[in-house]
């Protein structure tokens, strides 16, 4: 597996923590909206209370709609400005338009009044208890926001009935509760949510790189997937034209190491069933193969050498044997309507074996037979000429696999 | 109503994630006490405060109630819902069906209904609706556990029936501030808390996205299959074993039946795509093919896979600057299009300059973040111009040059 960039595993988690203090921020920022929310409300509920004829007197009524609508510019400043000074402004302009309505609504308030008075307090106000749990101060300031609220309704007489369900300290008390405790939740919740979602992130990332290495690690194993897929091909033409004994043989051997390569090792098999295994690389005729496989590129065609074994023939039939499997490739190249050809070579140190296989069209190799004179000259004319035999799979629309093979 | 002690949302759209999860070798409880452990619990407590004080103001009149056992009724039917409901949580792990959330809903209309008929015209006597308000509360405390839009949708049924229920007699005009006020008592709050979770989940799934794509940052130099093809490469050496396993064992008889010759026939195809072709990725497709926030809306064009060639602080860079371009218009559908070519005229032999172009359609400069710019800083030089669809970011970063690559 090739080395990793920055191997100290601390960095990425690092920044995982970037990534999720920003995140922070969004949360806190909730918490502000929040507070505006309740805070509209309050503002909105005061302000329809004292329409309600018998609330307030029509010139005072001016004075309490300046300062609500104040209020509520406040709570537009607290969410666009969610700091501490904000909540402050919320807090003053809140007692202000308390005493205002206060005021207005006079010494013995009508119900209406006082559940504006009462709304005000308990969500106008009471609105910030949202963004006040976080620290110690903002609790000394929670409280005390409350106890004054609090007192200046009950001052006002803003209690709604006789019974104590229903008093100003009790419904105020009861606005600020809720608020209180939206925003705790809200901030108690983030750092747990946020530390879990780290601790996934990170094992997430040691998972990555092991499964990525296993990958990598699948893929290293070229030689087995090699001979796989050899396997794979004969058995796509549902294993016809070969031995069954044979067929079970390799496919029980290229089994063994399919499975040696799930369970963790890295086989570097050297023969598997009837095949030897080689790296392409290690072909004398590598260079030759290079070429081949230059020329088809430039018309259009990827051959792809899966490299089985040094080829073991004489020059002169080892020549005839890559011409023949040449102009196989040549006839995927004209009939197939592919780009892409693979060739599996293997010498099992009596039969060199070529193998050409394409995804194209296709043909009924039946009806083709003898017919093809450019396929019986160039190839199987060839092949024959060195000793060797060809054999053709193929079905309409499921690709071709020709086979060459030459005794040595 | 909530319970603290855990639920599972069905509507945090957290599926998705669970494959990834699952992948990372978490269970999936894991994953889902991320929102049940604590989501509850305040929004049950204030929604139980609400209740508790709906109840004392009824048993305060317990006496001055003209139809009494209206209430008692009204007041009974809420107790048994919320009993029932809690129960039946409980036994379906905390899964609030839709079936049992709209039954729940019905069952407290009629408390509601029941709570107004008692008090019909006798709200002038300083009574006034108590269950009927306390529905609100469970609301409240049931909306961690279902989507925000039905938690609205039922609130806003309990609205216009409490509405209704306050006007339709023409109560004093003296009652009517009192009135309003216990509508919104009972009605707001399930509506702050449903639109507050809503933006609260997704920001949980924001982030989870964003640290899971992170960690394709870490990927090496060379080209890699990214973690689902990895996955879908062991998957399909599996399937090749088995294969094998059935014609070795002679389990499968040869010749093959044309099905079986057509799956070795595509499990070939597939093998081969993938050791050929698997290398072609680099860590930015593989981060954003892997971010559901961002697979849909994004498009790579690195064609010959210069992000690889990004060290880890670029990387980290492009990708958050990416991430958050594209989070700041989360409410809009943008698409972005990255690109990266080399310059033509190269000044220097030992570094390589990399043109970064990200064109992002659908978002203003002014709603982009300015953390934002401090990511693509660390990608390298930046300009941004306003294009008539939204924005395009430029960026000239260095790499070092193919040949002193580390492998």
């Amino acid at each position: 597996m090739s080395g990793w960039r920055g191997d100290d595993a601390s960095e990425p988690v690092r920044r995982q923590f970037e990534s999720i203090d920003r995140f922070s921020i969004q949360q806190s920022r909730l918490a502000y909206r929040m507070a505006r929310s309740f805070g509209f409300t309050g503002v909105l509920g005061a302000a329809i209370a004292l329409l309600i004829p018998g609330a307030v007197d029509g010139a005072a009524l001016v004075w309490c709609y300046l300062t609500l609508a104040l209020l509520a510019a406040s709570h537009v400043v607290i969410a666009r400005y969610p700091h501490g000074l904000s909540v402050v402004a919320v807090y003053a302009v809140g007692i202000i338009c308390l005493a205002t309505v206060g005021i207005a609504a006079g010494p013995e308030p009508s119900p209406s009044a006082s559940a504006a008075i009462v709304m005000i307090a308990g969500w106008g106000v009471g609105s910030i208890g949202a963004v006040l749990s976080s620290t110690w101060a903002q609790v000394i300031l929670l409280v005390y926001s409350i106890a004054t609220t609090v007192t200046i309704a009950t001052l006002l007489g803003a209690d709604i009935g006789h019974e104590v369900a229903l008093s100003a300290p009790v419904l105020v008390g009861l606005g600020w509760a809720v608020t209180t405790i939206f925003g705790l939740w809200l901030t108690r919740a983030n750092p747990r949510v946020m530390n879990r979602i780290s601790s996934i992130g990170a094992t997430y990332l040691i998972e990555r790189r092991a499964s990525e290495a296993e990958a990598q690690r699948h893929r290293d194993a070229r030689l087995l997937h090699d001979t796989a897929l050899a396997t794979l091909t004969l058995l796509a033409h549902a294993g016809r034209g070969v031995d069954d004994a044979a067929m079970r043989d390799q496919a029980a051997s290229d089994r063994d190491l399919l499975r040696r390569l799930r369970e963790g090792e890295s086989p570097t098999p050297r023969s598997s069933g009837a095949y030897t295994l080689t790296h392409t690389a290690e072909l004398q005729l590598s260079g030759t193969l290079e070429a081949v496989k230059a020329r088809f590129a430039h018309s259009g065609l990827e051959v792809a050498w899966h490299g089985s074994g040094q080829l073991g023939l004489e020059q002169s039939r080892l020549d005839a044997f890559i011409l023949a499997l040449t102009e196989c490739i040549e006839n995927v190249r004209r009939h197939a309507g592919v780009d892409e050809a693979h060739v599996t070579l293997s010498d099992d140190g009596t039969v060199v074996r070529g193998v050409v296989t394409d995804a194209g069209i296709g043909f009924d190799p039946a009806s083709i037979a003898g017919s093809s004179l450019g396929f019986q000259q160039s190839v199987i004319a060839r092949t024959q000429d060195i000793g060797g035999t060809v054999r053709v799979f193929s079905a309409p629309g499921a690709g071709t696999t020709v086979v060459l093979e030459v005794p040595k | 109503m909530s319970n603290p002690t855990g639920g599972i949302d069905p509507s945090l759209g957290l599926e998705w994630q669970t494959d990834r999860v699952r992948r990372a070798g978490l269970r999936e409880t894991s994953l889902l006490t991320l929102n049940t452990s604590q989501l509850g619990v305040g929004l049950g407590l204030a929604g139980g405060i609400l209740f508790l004080h709906a109840l004392w103001r009824f048993l305060d009149h317990l006496g001055e109630f003209p139809r009494l056992p209206l209430n008692l009724a009204s007041w009974a039917i809420l107790f048994v819902t919320v009993a029932l409901v809690t129960v039946a949580l409980r036994a379906a792990g905390f899964l609030f069906s839709t079936k049992l959330f709209w039954a729940m809903v019905s069952s407290l209309t009629a408390a509601a209904v029941l709570d107004f008929a008692a008090i019909w015209q006798h709200v002038g006597d300083g009574l006034y609706p108590t269950s009927a308000i306390a529905v609100g509360a469970v609301l409240l405390g049931a909306s961690s556990l279902r989507p925000a839009r039905e938690i609205v949708i039922a609130s806003a049924i309990l609205g216009a029936g409490l509405t209704l229920g306050v006007l339709v007699p023409g109560p004093a005009e003296d009652q009517l501030g009192p009135l309003l006020m216990f509508l919104v008592l009972a009605i707001v709050p399930p509506v702050i808390a449903a639109s507050i979770l809503g933006s609260y989940r997704r920001h949980i799934l924001l982030a989870l996205d964003r640290v899971l794509t992170q960690s394709a940052i870490a990927a090496p130099v060379v080209l890699t299959a990214g973690v689902l093809g990895s996955a879908e490469l062991a998957e399909l050496d599996h399937e090749v074993e088995e294969l094998f396993d059935d014609v070795a064992t002679g389990r499968e008889p040869l010749p093959l039946t044309p099905e079986r010759a057509d799956q070795a026939s595509s499990l070939a195809t597939d093998l081969r795509r993938h050791l050929v072709a698997g290398h072609q990725n680099t860590w930015l497709s593989h981060a954003v093919s892997e971010s559901e926030f961002l697979s849909d809306h994004v498009t790579v064009d690195d064609a010959k896979g210069l992000s690889a060639r990004l060290d880890q602080l670029q990387r980290d860079g492009l990708l958050s600057g990416l991430w958050m371009l594209m989070s700041s218009a989360a409410r809009m559908p943008a698409t972005a299009r990255v690109s990266l070519v080399e310059r033509k005229e190269q000044p220097r032999s030992d570094v390589r300059r990399v043109l970064i172009a990200i064109d992002v359609d659908g978002i203003s400069r002014s709603r982009v973040e300015a953390i934002t710019w401090a990511s693509l800083r660390r990608v390298g030089r930046y300009t941004d111009t306003a294009t008539p669809l939204g924005l395009r970011v430029d960026i000239e970063t260095e790499v070092p040059p193919p040949s002193e690559q580390q492998r």
